[in-house]
């Protein structure tokens, strides 16, 4: 396939009112492999009052073309935007143009992507780190194995191509300014059966500390904490002297003792903070391919042979629950 | 009568070893296999609901290349009622769309069934878009990232992960829900359960038992071509005294300009 005859469409997404980092992640990518560039957002439920306005200028500053500001109504809006920008693929396609749509691999994103493979009867490549084009198609690069092998696939065939992006996977660039073209919409008829959800209440999480996925440092606790109250008083306590977000391992999150949000890993988040540090964590291939993005690891561990280790720029064998008391304790006699 | 549920289970390499690929990219299972463990919440939440709805039926539907029953085993000695794996050895390959399309023609066998009861993404392939695609293939609401479920007549109602916290959704049955991890406490099969479990109708049934050409599943559109070593990070310092440890922590973050 070939950029110029290549329209992308891509999910974006609005976090806590402002646009996502991963939108402009993917924007950044896009402009690698086509020539006109389209992101959908949508503005309904919480987002409602949300300036398309203004995220338009911003994305135009990073080679977007046109802005779809879609409202999909009272329910999942995964399903009415997979329709909407499901038009868009017709649309472009009968203009002979070729179509790779890329979502975010969020709550949104594979939502979306889902319900589009089923529209275009097509599959879609889950949890790509990059996107590559091809002569007949395109190829998408994988990490598996936590993060220890990388899998090159390749997709041919009819158009769209339909990938889900790993956030973190691609560094956000601007670009020369581009005029980025407001379109608002409604999902409106794309709503039928399968749309028939309604959200009868929002609650807000109310956190102190920044974004697990935006943090400049991230904490994180695992197994080896032994309980509940420890996470809420080691991790929870040291992030609040850091101003660092809290993450989990996939076992906590399993043993309910913080909400499936927080975990990192592979079926969780991915993290690329400046620190991340893991308290008791063993590193189990799931937990290293969510944070070995990581810049400087710091990692706290009993167990010597703890894979955790092979990654950690600074390794301390010992028990968390004797390190961090004292850790916070000196963080905060530094602050006084 | 009663609710009638689907739970659909993966039954993958045991996940405490090492996994591979075979010689053509594929996860070598020749090794245990296991009900995946995300799959436990499903299946305790569909028994959970049966038991408030006073009766019901659950179905646990799987799919493999090889024929594989051990993990259904599991979910049906914990209490579900039967189970159908689809087993097809033309199904090595398959992707995600063409999994959701094998496993709703599974779901068609059923009759009228209430709701379908996944997790949100298999511990092996997570690919996590499934829930959704048997959503759009069936026509039916999908609800992922369910934290809990409550079905009262027609009506289901969960609570659901979202970026900013957790969202309260209604919708009309039938249904696909996924549901997180931890949400729930598996109950562990007991010695009757385990034993119930072994006169329990498993039923096996290949792509062309269920009435699905294989041409439309296009499971050739898409292709391995390589896989290599990832760039290894190099492990740092070790500290193995703890009593310099809190300061070694604060020496290192100073060094990196975050504190």
């Amino acid at each position: 396939m070939e950029a110029q005859n290549i329209d992308v469409i891509f999910v974006g997404e609005i976090s806590n009112g402002a646009l996502a980092s991963h939108t402009f992640e993917i924007a950044s990518l896009a402009r690698k492999l086509g020539s006109s560039i389209k992101c959908v957002l949508s503005v309904s439920n919480s987002n409602s009052t949300f300036d398309v306005d203004a995220a338009s200028v911003q994305l135009g500053e990073y080679g977007v073309n046109e802005l779809h500001g879609v409202d999909c109504g009272k329910g999942l809006c995964g399903y009415g935007l997979a329709g909407y920008i499901n038009r868009m693929c017709e649309s472009a396609q009968s203009n002979s143009k070729d179509v790779i749509v890329v979502g975010p691999a969020s709550y949104l994103g594979r939502d979306v992507l889902a319900h589009l493979s089923v529209f275009a009867d097509r599959n879609v490549l889950a949890n790509a780190i990059d996107i590559d084009l091809d002569s007949d198609g395109i190829v998408t690069t994988h990490m598996i194995f936590g993060g220890s092998k990388v899998l090159k696939a390749k997709s041919s065939g009819t158009s769209p191509q339909l990938v889900i992006l790993r956030p973190k996977s691609i560094s956000a660039q601007a670009d020369s300014a581009t005029q980025c073209s407001v379109v608002r919409a409604q999902a409106g008829d794309l709503i039928e059966a399968g749309a028939s959800s309604e959200i009868i209440n929002s609650e807000i999480t109310q956190s102190d500390g920044p974004a697990l996925d935006e943090a400049t440092i991230v904490i994180s606790g695992g197994r080896g904490l032994g309980s509940q109250e420890n996470y809420e008083k080691l991790i929870v306590g040291c992030a609040n002297e850091l101003g660092a977000a809290t993450g989990a391992s996939r076992a906590i999150v399993d043993a309910g003792w913080v909400p499936y949000s927080k975990q990192v890993g592979q079926t969780g988040k991915t993290v690329k903070p400046q620190v991340y540090i893991a308290c008791g964590i063993s590193g189990a291939t799931q937990h290293l391919v969510g944070m070995k993005g990581s810049k400087n690891i710091i990692a706290i561990n009993t167990d010597d042979q703890a894979p955790i280790f092979s990654v950690a720029d600074l390794g301390i064998v010992a028990d968390v629950n004797v390190v961090m008391p004292e850790l916070i304790e000196k963080l905060k006699n530094l602050k006084s | 009568m009663g609710i009638n549920i689907a739970v659909l289970v993966k039954q993958i390499p045991d996940p405490s070893v090492e996994g591979s690929l075979d010689s053509s990219f594929r996860f070598n299972r020749s090794g245990k296999i296991v009900l995946d463990e995300a799959d436990l919440y499903g299946v305790e939440i569909a028994l959970s609901l049966v038991e408030s709805a006073g009766e019901g039926k659950i179905t646990v539907i799987s799919m493999v290349p090889d024929g594989e029953t051990t993990g259904v085993r599991t979910a049906l000695a914990m209490g579900a009622d039967e189970a159908i794996v689809i087993s097809d050895s033309a199904l090595e390959n398959s992707h995600a769309l063409a999994t959701a399309k094998v496993l709703n023609a599974a779901i068609d066998t059923l009759g009228d069934i209430d709701l379908i009861i996944s997790g949100t993404e298999s511990s092996d392939g997570y690919t996590g878009t499934i829930p959704a695609q048997i959503g759009g293939l069936r026509n039916i609401s999908a609800l992922t990232f369910a934290t809990s479920v409550e079905v009262n007549g027609d009506e289901i109602q969960i609570r659901r992960q979202s970026n900013e916290g957790i969202d309260t959704l209604k919708a009309s049955l039938p249904a696909v829900v996924s549901v997180t991890a931890g949400v729930v406490e598996p109950r562990y099969p007991n010695f009757k359960g385990i034993m119930a479990a072994k006169s329990k109708p498993v039923s096996v049934k290949s792509l062309s038992d269920l009435g699905v050409d294989f041409e439309s599943l296009n499971i050739d559109s898409q292709s391995v071509i390589s896989i290599d070593d990832a760039p290894n990070r190099q492990a740092g310092v070790r500290i193995e005294d703890p009593s310099i440890a809190a300061d070694k922590i604060i020496e290192y973050l100073q060094g990196t300009g975050v504190l």
